[in-house]
């Protein structure tokens, strides 16, 4: 029975098309141009001038702060700085998690089991806590920032990854790379990995999204990024008290977050969509992330470690936070 | 059954020894001494200092200190702050009630937005509301916490003026105490309504998608009985587990929130101790509110044997 | 002791709000007979209830959050008038002709708030115990004793010219009970009290409020209008404004210049004028370019103060010498004469050039978290000290590590920033120079006749003597530059209802005359 025929609705989102990924793409490219915009010549977040607190105009595109520092070249230094801290905390937990995943999968025996285990403990105490007992030891700082991310989403990665790895290990190609010879880890890195790129790449967007919102949470707190450098969550702490008289301040840093975090949110739900329907399993990795990130274990319940080795993909279980493509 | 129920009780207990070692090195990891900040200036001498060591235990063998203080941890007795003069459980006791309580009140308004809106999606799938909810949602995922709860604040006390703020207990004036955490409750209940939202629409839409439905289109029921008549009800199961789950995630969110509002909640209690490097505290509530999310996570295992009879087959 | 100069109060300051006061709140007098209708509770907005040491009245003395509230409850051997003149309290009477040996005559009609009447013995106990919080300042102290005749002999070993002002402020020895104290454990003695004072403890709610209930037993019972006070924690400057708005708190505590704007603008009237605090930079000299005079001068040179406070502080500061602008005592001379004070670049770059240092990168470590408010004024030092080719790199330490300077662990190089707030005695302005664990200077010669001269004023009694000692260890200072001072900014507002009648500030903002205040019904 064709069911498309009896829901109309399914063509009309046909016609929509992947507009997650185009507006992700779109709102990307913006931030990174605004980000970019800091490094010309002449933008100086720092110095300090003679108009304090005046509102966005002709003069002063964004505005300027208490200070008369362009809100301009503040915002975008805070993007950047953002942007960046979003990528190589993502590279970072990435290499650790996508290192621990194929070992994990891939290699198998024991090491799956510590490692599991090792993921499930570290999912296990709030992401927040996490952070903030980081902080508590190392001090505020950059390092520590990316630390932390490497902590809270590495196992994020690792746990998602470790499926499509291990339906990957089956494949006839991986059994003809072994007995030809070649060592595991040249298998792990140079057949294993570039097929799961597809499922690494959607994770490491939302893993992307996630550092965003974790660092503009701390910074807001306090714990965070630390001055003089520019965050657009302590901005929200610093210039809540200009609420009422001037708006502009509080509402920009905050639309700088809302925006970035949308953008990498979208970006992961669009690649999921546009790459994702073959080779991946039909599991919203956005959601499965957030779930990971309350301490579940997506569908463990219900596939018991013994069906895990079955030759996936996997038919999605009830009990995994997912939705299917977003159509 | 049983065996699956040891495993996750094994598990849970792992988790909190583990955690419970973690926080316990907090302490001694951090650069300098612990009994620096509390000492008066120069009128500390080193036998005052040597005191105090004492009396927090610091001289004693790491071991030691540690069974120490996890036989407190298990009998309430925690201790006292470096910082607030008064002991330690007597500040849990009086701040996880309300944590819980807030952590519950956002429970509640996550799943009531999450079912209304989740089931609106799905049965206005791909028109407007459905569009709509999805855009709203995604928006609430990406949201933080702190800028949605800045923003109700500074408005409200410069427009409707409502008395967001202002703490009171339940013996003062029950509609004054769960007036004060309403608010709070809902910004904190938004972002996990978003997802609760995201996950009752598609898991409706996957019901939708089964061959009885079909069977039950194609004889001409209408979308209204479908959705409420068929689908819901089947859809419902997987989302009970969820709530358990978003509850968790919300462990994270009071932390922010309490702080926000100014309630006296764990989250405060955490933040100022982080604040004045009271480490006693530090190790204790980073403990217990990991225990708290441990435990509702632990929960959520337990019930799938109950919700889900498959679970119970499979591990037959 | 050290902790005490830092936490947050201050003093009365010469501010333009300062006028605003005096004509919003008018005289005492005329205040009194608006009052003399009806009492009620004062709700009071603060930052934070008691903490480290929490209602204990000689080991909880030190942080601000903890004296407001004790200072409500107990009493001092002497009182200070806004002129910073010496004037009764318990004592009615007091004798100090050697500047060794002082007695005081204690009044007979004071009685504790359990009903126990106040003894000789009581006050020679309440010194003793507290005498030692101040080792630097009460130097030589040998003890303090009731004699026969019902008085109260305190003797030190050298002349002392710091104890009877510190005797004197709100801020720091209170007189309490010997046997209360003695038959007491640590723990009630921090969660309850048993003063002499014009309220009495009544509830404390960890995190949300502490209730004070009027002392019918007191003295001047019949002048108290409140029926309490109740202190209210909102640790947010916005939400004590929003409560005040919401009219959950009669009055508040603003630390923040913009929300005492808003505060303002909405109709309440300030109550204390803004208290100040000087934005000290401990200069840690060892092994940076600080060690070279030229340097600590071209630095001090290199600081636009004008602007700094125009720009940093939006306009809410003013200049400042190691005595506050505002302290009652009046001991300052005009900052602007001081050596070395005025903006002078080309001079700056010129003493940088000739110091033999191609390169001058100073660290200034700050408390990200308790001084968060002053980063806007630290930025803009950053900046002006670019000018000179000065670089200065702002690090932010946790409160609680920088307080370790205190237990005499070793400050981090450079500059440190130290707020420090009004001072029962003026000795306790010059810390950076005193031999404390405050003092970095070490065996650097630039600070030993500062050193000398700071010890001078500790052990001199004669009030005119002290005056001329504190100028020239503020010239000495200035001139070798042994601290920073780049403004002194306010630390405190407070705001109040219109309904509060009666409230009057006192000169070390202790909101000690809550007990004059009553509430319109």
């Amino acid at each position: 029975m064709n069911i498309t025929a009896l829901r109309p609705s399914r063509r009309a989102s046909r016609r929509e098309g992947n507009w997650e990924l185009r507006i992700g793409l779109g709102l990307f490219v913006g931030l990174v141009l605004f980000a970019l915009s800091s490094l010309l010549p002449g933008v100086d977040a720092e110095s300090y001038g003679p108009d304090a607190l005046s509102a966005p105009s002709a003069q002063h595109l964004l505005g300027t702060d208490n200070l008369g520092r362009e809100m301009t070249a503040r915002l975008s230094t805070a993007a950047l700085g953002g942007l960046q801290l979003a990528v190589v905390a993502t590279l970072l937990a990435a290499v650790v998690g996508i290192g621990l995943a194929l070992i994990a999968g891939y290699f198998g025996g024991i090491w799956d089991s510590l490692i599991m285990r090792a993921t499930d403990l570290v999912l296990s105490i709030p992401g927040l806590l996490m952070a903030l007992v980081i902080k508590a030891i190392l001090g505020p700082g950059t390092v520590t920032l990316l630390l932390t991310m490497t902590v809270l989403f590495a196992p994020v990665l690792t746990r998602i990854m470790r499926g499509p790895i291990l339906a990957i290990k089956e494949r006839g190609f991986i059994t003809a790379a072994e007995i030809a010879g070649r060592s595991r880890w040249s298998i792990a890195v140079g057949h294993i990995l570039p097929n799961v790129a597809t499922p690494l790449l959607v994770t490491m967007a939302g893993v992307a999204g996630q550092t965003v919102l974790v660092e503009a949470t701390l910074s807001y707190l306090g714990q965070g990024v630390q001055p003089p450098n520019p965050s657009a969550g302590r901005m929200v702490n610093e210039f809540q008290k200009y609420m009422l008289t001037y708006p502009y301040l509080i509402v920009l840093p905050s639309l700088l977050i809302l925006l970035q975090v949308v953008a990498w949110n979208l970006l992961a739900d669009g690649l999921q969509k546009s790459i994702g329907s073959g080779t991946t399993r039909r599991r919203n990795v956005l959601m499965a992330m957030i779930a990971l990130l309350a301490g579940s274990r997506p569908g463990r319940a219900a596939r018991p470690r013994k069906s895990e080795n079955e030759s996936p993909p996997q038919r999605p279980t009830t009990r995994t936070i997912r939705t299917q493509e977003m159509e | 059954m049983l065996r699956y129920i040891a495993g996750r009780l094994a598990a849970s207990i792992g988790v909190l020894f583990a955690l419970s070692i973690l926080c316990f090195l907090i302490v001694r990891l951090i650069p300098g001494d612990p009994v620096a900040n509390i000492v008066d200036t120069d009128s500390a001498t080193p036998e005052q200092i040597a005191a105090i060591r004492e009396q927090l235990g610091l001289n004693r063998p790491w071991p030691e200190q540690y069974l120490t203080w996890l036989g407190g941890l298990l009998t309430g007795n925690l201790g006292r702050s470096l910082t607030m003069p008064v002991l330690l459980q007597e500040q849990v006791a009086s701040r996880l009630p309300v944590t819980i309580e807030l952590a519950l009140i956002a429970t509640v308004i996550a799943v009531l937005f999450g079912l209304t809106f989740g089931t609106a999606a799905a049965f206005w799938r791909g028109r407007v509301p459905d569009v709509s909810i999805r855009a709203l949602a995604f928006l609430l995922i990406s949201l933080p916490e702190f800028i949605a709860a800045t923003f109700v604040v500074v408005v409200n006390s410069f427009t409707l003026r409502l008395p967001l703020l202002g703490y009171q207990s339940w013996e003062q004036s029950a509609t004054g105490h769960l007036a004060s955490l309403l608010v709070p409750g809902m910004l904190l209940g938004l972002g996990s309504g978003a997802v609760l939202t995201r996950y009752v629409r598609n898991s409706l839409l996957d019901a939708l998608d089964q061959d009885y439905i079909r069977t039950a289109r194609a004889k001409g029921a209408s979308q209204l009985r479908l959705v409420f008549g068929h689908a819901l009800r089947n859809s419902l199961i997987p989302v009970v587990t969820v709530v358990g789950t978003t509850m968790a995630l919300l462990i994270g969110g009071t932390i922010v929130i309490e702080n926000v509002f100014t309630l006296p909640g764990m989250g405060t209690a955490l933040i100022a101790a982080m604040n004045t490097s009271d480490y006693p505290a530090i190790q204790s509530y980073v403990v217990i509110l990991g225990a708290f999310y441990v435990l509702i996570n632990l929960l959520v295992d337990l019930s799938y044997p109950l919700i889900d009879p498959r679970v119970r087959l499979v591990k037959k | 002791m050290k902790k005490r100069m830092l936490l947050r109060a201050g003093i009365g300051a010469a501010l333009a709000a300062m006028l605003t006061l005096t004509a919003c709140s008018g005289n005492p007098d005329a205040a009194s007979q608006e009052s003399s209708a009806s009492g009620g509770m004062l709700r009071y907005g603060v930052d934070s209830l008691p903490v480290t040491g929490g209602l204990d009245p000689v080991n909880g003395t030190q942080p601000l959050a903890n004296r407001i509230v004790l200072a409500q409850m107990y009493e001092t051997l002497l009182t200070v008038d806004d002129d910073g003149t010496l004037q009764p309290g318990i004592a009615t009477d007091w004798d100090a002709t050697d500047g060794k040996t002082f007695v005081f005559t204690i009044r007979d009609d004071v009685s504790f708030a359990d009903g126990t009447p106040l003894t000789a013995e009581d006050v020679a106990y309440s010194i003793s115990l507290a005498a030692p919080g101040a080792p630097d300042q009460l130097a030589g102290f040998r003890e303090a004793r009731a004699t026969d005749d019902g008085k109260v002999e305190v003797q030190f070993d050298e002349p002392n010219g710091a104890f009877l002002p510190i005797a004197s402020a709100w801020s720091g020895m209170f007189i309490f009970s010997k046997d209360w104290y003695e038959t007491t454990s640590e723990d009630e003695r921090m969660r309850s009290a048993n003063g002499s004072g014009a309220f009495a403890f009544e509830s404390w709610e960890d995190g949300v409020k502490l209730i004070l209930k009027k002392n019918e037993g007191y003295r001047d019972a019949d002048k108290v209008k409140l029926d309490g006070i109740e202190w209210v924690q909102a640790s947010d400057n916005s939400a004590r404004l929003a409560m005040l708005q919401q009219g959950l708190v009669e009055a508040a505590d603003i630390s923040d210049p913009v929300i005492a704007d808003q505060a303002e603008a909405a109709g309440f009237v300030p109550g204390a004028s803004p208290a100040l605090r000087n934005m000290n930079l401990m200069i840690s000299a060892a092994g940076t370019p600080l060690e070279n005079i030229d340097v600590r001068r071209a630095v001090s040179l290199a600081i636009n103060r004008e602007e700094l406070i125009e720009v940093g502080m939006g306009g809410q500061g003013s200049l400042a010498l190691p005595v506050p602008p505002g302290d009652p005592r009046k001991l300052d001379e005009e900052p602007a004469d001081a050596p070395y004070y005025q903006y002078d670049l080309a001079e700056a770059k010129r003493l940088i050039a000739g110091s033999g240092y191609s390169d001058v990168t100073i660290d200034l470590t700050y408390a990200g978290d308790i001084s968060a408010a002053d980063v806007p004024m630290l930025e803009v030092l950053k900046e002006q000290l670019k000018q000179a080719g000065i670089t200065l790199n702002l690090k932010a330490e946790a409160w609680s590590n920088i307080t370790a300077v205190f237990g005499g662990a070793p400050a981090p190089s450079g500059l440190l920033l130290i707020p420090m707030i009004a001072q029962s005695d003026v000795s306790g302005y010059f810390a950076a120079t005193s031999g404390s664990v405050l003092d970095f200077w070490g065996d650097n010669p630039d600070a030993q006749s500062a050193r000398a001269l700071v010890q001078q004023m500790i052990h001199e009694p004669d009030v005119d003597k002290r005056r001329a000692l504190v100028q020239q260890a503020t010239n000495e200072i200035t001139d070798k530059v042994l601290l920073l001072i780049p403004a002194s900014s306010v630390m405190g507002y407070e705001y109040l209802s219109p309904k509060v009648q009666g409230y009057t500030p006192d000169p070390f903002m202790g909101r000690i005359n809550l007990k004059n205040a009553s509430i319109e019904q």
